[in-house]
């Protein structure tokens, strides 16, 4: 079990130290869910399957992508705030709000969960 | 159970009830490690505005004494060497001015991007725990629930496995 969370974790290390724990966990549970597919099949079964694959997967993929962007921009603020304490900052030379913001928008939203590969 | 009903191993609902378990129990330390980063970095920010709001005190300061200067040179009484009135020479002191004055914009114009900084900020902060919250009653309502249920269906597993022991014992006998 640990070998595989480890196996897991270095998968994940494109991910930051907030964001890989979370899709370790997601892709574990899935992998259980998928492990026990052929062993429960009735109505009960399809509405569980539905709930976990449609629901649970919505809202854990958009925490995940939430935490992903409140990651990159809150160290993206901080950085432009430190600009901000330089005795030159004011002066008109530092990064103007709209480039804040396009820089705080950049690179945000990347699906990390892929519904495709831990469908139950 | 239903008609259809198809359970190969009823270890199944043990396992998923454990998986839930896992999912919920890792994920609440997961969400608490994001929250402890927001609140650090929403610090962070907090400690800079308060240092920008400090240099702009400072400066307003420094410009208030600066303009004092400059008031008490021009009313400064002075002679050239034939004794004629000559309008003092202040032009120190009116560097000392602009350049104050410069060094208060500047203080200002960082507070205000700051500001509209936070403002940002605030906005994402926002948008983080309206997703936070979906999650958190996905952890601590839904998937509880969901526990529930998959423990009724253990239930009536057991019931039925039971049922089907008693019926064999009977035809044996």
């Amino acid at each position: 079990m640990e070998e595989k969370d480890n196996k897991q974790h270095s998968e994940n290390s494109e991910f930051s130290n907030l964001v890989s724990p979370l899709v370790t966990e997601g892709q574990q549970f899935y992998q259980t869910l998928n492990g026990v597919k052929d062993d429960w099949h009735d109505k009960a079964a399809d509405n569980f399957r539905h709930e976990v694959s449609d629901h649970l997967f919505r809202v854990t993929s958009e925490y995940i992508n939430g935490v992903d962007e409140i990651e990159q921009r809150l160290n993206i603020a901080v950085e432009e705030a430190k600009k901000l304490t330089s005795w030159k900052a004011g002066s008109g030379g530092w990064l103007s709000i709209t480039d804040i913001g396009m820089l705080v928008d950049r690179g945000l939203s990347r699906l990390i969960m892929k519904r495709d590969d831990y469908r139950f | 159970m239903s008609e259809g009903a198809f359970v190969r191993n009823k270890e199944v609902f043990k396992r998923l009830i454990e998986a839930i378990d896992s999912f919920v129990c890792r994920n609440k330390e997961n969400v608490q490690k994001v929250d402890d980063f927001v609140f650090e970095k929403e610090n962070e920010l907090k400690k800079i505005k308060e240092l920008l709001e400090q240099r702009l005190v400072e400066a307003q300061h420094k410009l208030q004494s600066c303009l004092m200067e400059q008031a008490i040179c021009h009313q400064r009484i002075e002679y050239d060497d034939e004794g004629n009135r000559i309008k003092p020479n202040c032009s120190s002191e009116n560097n000392a001015v602009m350049k104050a004055q410069r060094q208060e914009k500047f203080a200002r114009n960082a507070l205000n991007e700051m500001n509209e900084l936070l403002r940002y900020v605030e906005k994402f902060v926002r948008e983080y725990y309206h997703k936070r919250d979906n999650f958190m009653q996905l952890l601590e309502n839904k998937l509880p629930a969901d526990q529930a249920n998959l423990n009724k269906h253990s239930e009536i597993v057991q019931q039925y496995v039971n049922t089907l022991i008693r019926k064999n014992g009977r035809k044996r006998q």
